[in-house]
């Protein structure tokens, strides 16, 4: 789905910018323009931020990857 | 006047929004998609979003408020019908609770006049939930594909 309506940016994209080393709302921004025009997304993007650290160094050691949504 | 029910119908308010402008993007997207039965639904429902804004902004004048139309919280717009049902399941969800919560505020500030006007948004805000429900649980039974087809009115 659209996280970003402003840039048309989708949570698949955001997540990838995550995963591709993107560690704060700025970098995410940087990455994909997710967030960086009117910035209403950008709450989502932090528990996008934080959903996926959990995910990848989550207690145990690194999550599965289809693990998030 | 009360300002907690000013502020929860201005709250409303804000909810509806979200919803009209979200239910009508989803409109548009069906019928660019071609599922046309879906989009004259979700265009039909964005515009009884928009009804219900008009009575609560009424309502918010008759008690010496001023409506707040501003505020137009951030949502998520589906990529496909599926990401489109489940995003409105969750704004309806959250319709529903906060329209209760508001009749519940209203009634213990003995403002009878704005919890008649909102108990009857419960069943209709609940009839609309349950029918989202339906649709993704017939998406679910008969799966994607026929579901969709049956939304192609050719």
């Amino acid at each position: 789905m659209f996280v970003c309506l402003c840039g048309a940016v989708s949570d698949t994209t955001i997540r990838g910018a995550i995963r591709a080393g993107a560690s704060t709302v700025e970098e995410v921004g940087d990455a994909c323009m997710a967030g960086t025009q009117c910035g209403k997304c950008r709450t989502t993007i932090e528990m996008m931020l934080l959903w996926e650290s959990e995910q990848l160094v989550g207690p145990g050691g690194r999550g599965t990857e289809e693990a998030g949504r | 006047m009360s300002d907690g029910v000013v502020n929860a119908l201005n709250g409303l308010i804000a909810t509806e929004l979200v919803a009209v402008n979200q239910y009508f993007v989803h409109a548009k997207l069906c019928e660019h998609w071609g599922y046309e039965k879906l989009a004259a639904r979700f265009r039909e429902v964005s515009i009884e979003e928009m009804r219900d804004i008009e009575a609560y902004m009424d309502r918010v004048l008759l008690l010496g408020g001023l409506p707040n139309l501003q505020r137009l919280d951030a949502f998520q717009v589906g990529e496909n019908v599926p990401e489109a049902l489940d995003l409105a399941i969750a704004l309806e969800e959250r319709a529903v609770q906060q329209v209760k919560d508001a009749v519940a505020l209203s009634e213990s500030v003995d403002d009878l006049g704005t919890a008649e006007l909102l108990r009857p948004k419960v069943a209709d805000e609940e009839a609309q939930l349950d029918w989202l429900r339906t649709q993704r649980g017939l998406v679910e039974r008969i799966g994607e594909a026929l579901y969709l087809a049956s939304q192609v009115s050719i």
